[in-house]
């Protein structure tokens, strides 16, 4: 699991640089980003992709068949290079691992703010605001409400996670009374 | 001399063949009796002593079988005493021993015991805590669930957008979808 988070890494730079060379880092980001939505949406599809008694070759007919022709060339040919390597149950990862690479390169970062009360708008722009200026990126900021958290801010950015709730404030006051001494 | 023998009525004639006759029984009864008869005696005189001497080294020998005797006996009594003496003091060494490992046995076991004691006490005073802990968090969630209005969740949200970009603002990293690039793809994230 961890080896096809590493290759995924890898084909994803090697695409990637490809991309930049050819500066068609958008075109193909959309190739992909269309791949990575029929192979996320089709459980039977990946089932078969990595199935290893199924041959190459049906794979690669299947996947011809699945898109039709409506998969740029370069894009097509990549999907084969990874059949070719039994490498095509990472495609899922490759297309994250590749956003990741194009978010870097355009230094941008998704951010999801979970609430109890909806954000003002106010609110809103000052926490995207703070956002750009802590990280320098360019935020992409998505909001949602869960009571769970019962209160408080929760921001989640990238991979890292600013826990303002109410119910982190209980658990770490809940984890104090735990670490009282008992005699 | 004659007067008195005549006074007796004894004829000296008489006298003389009489003392002949003796004479001449004496000397064949010495030629041909007394050697044997002496020689008998003799023999028996001997063998009486023999006999005598022989009861009598008898006799020594069964004293000195006895006190031989005595004093084997003697030798097994003491023999026996000091086997005794030794078995007694050698059963009285285990029963020592006995006693003092039972006495390490029963020490340990009280030990062990009073720490299985403590040591379920530590547990249970734990257990106690954490539920009294969860029950102290179950109250306040309903306590903070109840009291806090759109105010309040509103002034809690400015204070954590307050709070982003500072040093300590309850930044953490997701932990499961971490990965390699995480720092550099957020920069200088606090």
């Amino acid at each position: 699991m961890r080896g096809d988070i590493r290759a995924a890494r890898r084909y994803a730079r090697a695409l990637f640089q490809l991309a930049l060379e050819r500066n068609e880092v958008d075109s193909i980001a959309a190739g992909l980003r269309e791949v990575a939505q029929v192979a996320g949406g089709s459980r039977e599809l990946m089932q078969v992709l990595n199935h290893p008694r199924i041959t190459r070759q049906r794979k690669k007919e299947l996947l011809s068949h699945v898109f039709g022709g409506a998969l740029r060339t370069d894009i097509e040919r990549f999907l084969f290079l990874l059949v070719e390597r039994e490498r095509a149950g990472i495609i899922l990862s490759v297309a994250s691992e590749f956003e990741h690479l194009l978010d870097e390169y355009r230094r941008e970062v998704d951010a999801e703010a979970v609430t109890t009360v909806p954000l003002s708008a106010a609110q809103e722009a000052a926490l995207l605001q703070r956002l750009q200026a802590a990280t320098g990126y360019t935020v992409r900021l998505k909001t949602r409400v869960d009571e769970s958290i019962l209160g408080g801010l929760v921001v989640r950015i990238g991979d890292r996670l600013i826990d303002g709730s109410v119910r982190a404030r209980l658990e770490v006051l809940r984890e104090q009374l735990k670490q009282a001494k008992v005699t | 001399m004659g007067s008195l023998l005549e006074s007796l009525g004894i004829e000296p004639r008489f006298l003389f063949t009489i003392a002949v006759g003796f004479v001449i029984l004496f000397l064949v009864l010495k030629k041909f009796a007394f050697g044997p008869i002496f020689n008998m005696l003799q023999a028996r005189q001997d063998n009486i002593r023999h006999n005598l001497d022989e009861a009598q080294s008898r006799r020594d020998e069964m004293v000195r079988l006895q006190h031989e005797y005595e004093d084997r006996l003697a030798k097994i009594e003491d023999e026996a005493r000091d086997k005794i003496q030794a078995a007694v003091k050698d059963a009285q060494a285990a029963r020592d021993e006995i006693l003092q490992r039972a006495q390490v046995d029963a020490q340990t076991i009280v030990q062990r015991g009073h720490a299985d004691i403590e040591r379920q006490r530590q547990q249970a005073m734990v257990e106690m805590r954490n539920q009294v802990a969860d029950l102290a968090i179950q109250a306040a969630t309903l306590v903070v669930h109840s009291h806090l209005n759109a105010g309040n969740h509103s002034a809690l949200i400015d204070e954590v957008i307050a709070g982003v970009g500072q040093p300590g603002a309850g930044a953490s990293s997701a932990g499961a979808s971490s990965n390699g690039t995480a720092s550099t793809r957020n920069g200088g994230l606090a």
